[in-house]
């Protein structure tokens, strides 16, 4: 008797269906697909490992819940980046970005990025840009990230945000200018 | 970052890509999830700020309902309408507490005296009120 396919080669739709109807191994397998990007644009908007799982945890909890509303529009993996942006632009309002908790969560001292002899170690890069980001106001902010984290087209980005596609390159475009205004490059230019 | 070439801001960003968390961590979220995702969603009580802010808006309803009444009891009622035939010249002056209305029609004869010569004599001759207005 032939063997059903194993869950990693199921399509997201399906397993958006098995979801749907509480499937845990489904739901599983959603978050695992795309938990790593979720991640990473929340951590480019908030600044810190910690909040940035916070986030991630928030955003799949809403998204699980809310699967009825989810049409299909884009697939799952843009639906859920969607109500991480927004998820975490709403946390960094009530948490209000501060450099002492950016601080405390990055790497311990010593590892092999942080060698001195390569210039400004990886810490102080992601400070750098960190700190740059932050100073965006939230929309460019979450536009910039979408586009340049996330990999996500205008076309996507201008339907999460509903605003036109010409706003969307418009935004990227002044984050981009905003962000080289802000960051020092004399002192970043250790970059590998 | 995009299709362009890399630039300064595209190594940096390249550069300071957050680490993946570890597994612990990764473990910790899922199990919060597991923990929650069939709970009934919980109703968020309203916090400081809005129930601030219901209290304004009923503070405003309330302001709004006492002025009204206030309103109500202190003006003087309307008063009754005013029939005016179509081809009359007619002069509608408010007073303090009454409406007073002045029909030149017959003043205006078959010698054809202009309608506003006859209104700006009465202007002149009557004492101004707080507004006048005009129906032919």
């Amino acid at each position: 008797m032939p063997e059903g396919p194993t869950i990693a080669s199921i399509p997201d739709e399906e397993l958006v269906r098995r979801a749907r109807e509480r499937d845990p191994a489904a739901r599983e397998e959603l978050f695992l697909r795309h938990r790593d990007d979720a991640f990473r644009t929340a951590h480019r908007l908030l600044g810190n490992e910690h909040d940035a799982l916070d986030a991630v945890q928030d955003s799949l909890l809403k998204a699980f819940r809310r699967l009825d509303e989810f049409d299909g529009r884009g697939g799952f993996r843009f639906w859920l980046l969607r109500i991480v942006v927004n998820t975490a632009l709403d946390q960094g309002r009530r948490r209000k970005r501060s450099k002492a908790v950016v601080l405390e969560v990055e790497p311990p001292s010593g590892s092999p990025d942080d060698d001195p002899s390569r210039g400004l170690g990886r810490a102080d890069l992601r400070r750098s840009l960190d700190e740059a980001l932050s100073k965006l106001s939230p929309p460019l902010r979450a536009t910039f990230v979408m586009f340049a984290e996330a990999g996500m087209t205008y076309k996507e980005i201008a339907e999460a945000l509903e605003v036109p596609i010409g706003t969307v390159m418009s935004r990227i475009n002044g984050a981009r200018r905003k962000l080289r205004e802000t960051l020092d490059w004399d002192r970043l230019k250790g970059i590998d | 970052m995009g299709n362009e070439p890399m630039n300064d801001l595209d190594r940096l960003w390249e550069a300071t890509r957050p680490a993946p968390p570890s597994a612990e961590a990764w473990d910790r979220v899922w199990a919060g999830i597991v923990e929650r995702i069939d709970e009934p969603v919980p109703m968020v009580a309203p916090s400081r700020g809005r129930w601030a802010a219901v209290g304004l808006v009923l503070l405003a309803q309330a302001a709004a309902v006492l002025l009204a009444v206030g309103v109500g009891r202190h003006a003087p009622a309307p008063p009754p309408p005013i029939h005016v035939e179509e081809g009359r010249l007619v002069l509608i002056r408010g007073a303090a507490d009454a409406v007073e209305v002045a029909d030149l029609t017959p003043r205006l004869g078959s010698a054809g005296v202009d309608a506003w010569y006859l209104v700006h004599n009465y202007f002149e001759s009557a004492a101004a009120g707080p507004f006048v207005a005009m129906a032919e």
